[in-house]
């Protein structure tokens, strides 16, 4: 014969187990979600510093590219390089000739002429003199256009080298801002950690024994009330 | 009670964390790999390499090239003036000074040619070295090995030096000219045949000769 309190007492029990086994695993699952989201969390603000860091290299890169390649640098480097090319480009015969009006180099006079009258080589100097002048202006007019076009340091390969100089930085840091945004991703593929709640065996045990003892207090009141008819 | 272990998947959990940890470690690794590549080239394409006097050996060679061919055809030009001048008594002349001017104009601006060209030729160099460091970059980000890279880099920099120069021969430059003084000689022949009254052959064949 068993009490009826008895029963009550350890059906509680049982109910009193179950709720702190869920309550252990709700706890549990709680505090594995909250590791997983300040790994993600982690992750994440790695990625964005990394991210930031490589675009702001980039970014430097391609202000120095426009800094290269403004009107006002390209201006200056084409007269720079007008400058050079028309120094480089002038026969030295030129150069070294006096800037007097009949000056001229003796290696241009031909054998014999030395011996021409005074008239006749002022004009063959006259002549030469224009020879050389015009010969400067077109050699003048030669650098201009080519210090826009394809010398040593014209315009075109100025702004070529510039660009690709910024553009192979720029890349760099694209390919690494690639990397590390797939490494977030192997990041973002861990799940979390998932706990499956099971029933606790003292809990069986509780309930059982409850059962038992209600049954045994219903099974002898049926009895006692047989007996009695 | 609390606080007991239940089952869970910690052990897919922490497979996955290692998998993201060594990806983490690769990525790292592949950036250094990618930023010491990088420099290699660099370096390789640097200004310790090639730099100024290296175009400028350059350019020189083209200009040794070609201007001593320039400077045998000026000499051969103003020889033959002075011939045809001679030939015709024009030496000491204003037309001989005219004639003169003609050919050193053409000489000059033929120096100028010549030194243009072989600075675009230099330039067309810079450029080829500016694409080859290019094209090893290119090859570094395909094989993130910086030693395959270098090697390239370093391949390219041997090729580099049996690149070839334009150095055609220079053409014929001062024919014209030294025809036309041979033609102003058969003019002045001409015209004292005519004075004497024996014109051998009408004007216009000699223009169409000499032209």
């Amino acid at each position: 014969m068993c009490d009826p309190m008895v029963g009550m007492l350890i059906s509680a029990g049982a109910s009193m187990i179950n709720y702190s086994q869920q309550q252990d695993v709700m706890s549990q699952q709680q505090a594995a979600n909250d590791a997983w989201v300040a790994y993600q969390q982690q992750a994440q603000q790695k990625e964005l510093a990394a991210d930031e860091a490589a675009r702001q290299k980039a970014e430097a890169a391609r202000q120095t590219s426009l800094t290269d390649v403004n009107a006002a640098a390209q201006k200056q480097q084409q007269t720079t390089e007008q400058a050079r090319l028309t120094d480089f480009m002038t026969p030295q015969s030129i150069k070294q000739q006096g800037t007097g009006p009949d000056q001229y180099p003796g290696d241009l006079l031909l054998s014999g002429q030395q011996y021409a009258t005074p008239e006749v080589q002022q004009q063959i100097a006259g002549q030469l003199n224009q020879a050389a002048q015009d010969a400067r202006s077109r050699i003048a007019a030669l650098a201009t256009i080519n210090s826009y076009g394809g010398s040593q340091f014209g315009l075109q390969p100025t702004v070529n080298q510039a660009f690709q100089t910024s553009g192979q930085q720029i890349a760099l840091q694209g390919d690494i801002r690639q990397g590390d945004l797939a490494v977030l991703q192997a990041a973002r593929n861990v799940q979390p950690l998932h706990i499956v709640a099971t029933p606790s065996p003292w809990g069986g045990i509780a309930s059982s024994l409850a059962g038992a003892a209600g049954k045994g207090f219903g099974g002898g009141g049926g009895a006692s009330v047989a007996a009695s008819n | 009670m609390g606080g007991k272990s239940h089952p869970d998947n910690s052990q897919m959990v922490n497979f996955e964390k290692q998998q993201a940890d060594q990806a983490a470690a690769k990525e790292a690794a592949r950036q250094q790999r990618l930023n010491t590549g990088t420099q290699q080239i660099n370096d390789i394409f640097s200004n310790a390499n090639f730099n100024q006097p290296f175009y400028d050996k350059y350019t020189q060679a083209i200009l040794n090239y070609q201007m001593p061919q320039l400077q045998d055809q000026y000499t051969q030009a103003q020889n033959k003036l002075t011939y045809d001048l001679a030939r015709a008594g024009t030496l000491n002349s204003t037309a001989a000074g005219y004639s003169q001017g003609l050919l050193s104009k053409q000489n000059l601006q033929e120096q100028a040619s010549i030194s243009a060209s072989a600075d675009q030729q230099t330039a067309a160099l810079r450029n080829q070295i500016l694409n080859e460091k290019q094209t090893a970059m290119n090859q570094l980000y395909s094989t993130e090995d910086p030693t395959v890279a270098a090697n390239t880099a370093a391949s390219m920099v041997a090729q580099n030096q049996i690149t070839q120069p334009n150095l055609n021969p220079l053409g014929a430059i001062f024919t014209p000219l030294a025809v036309g003084g041979a033609g102003a000689m058969q003019s002045s022949i001409n015209n004292y045949y005519v004075q004497k009254g024996m014109q051998t052959q009408p004007p216009d064949t000699s223009t169409a000769i000499y032209g």
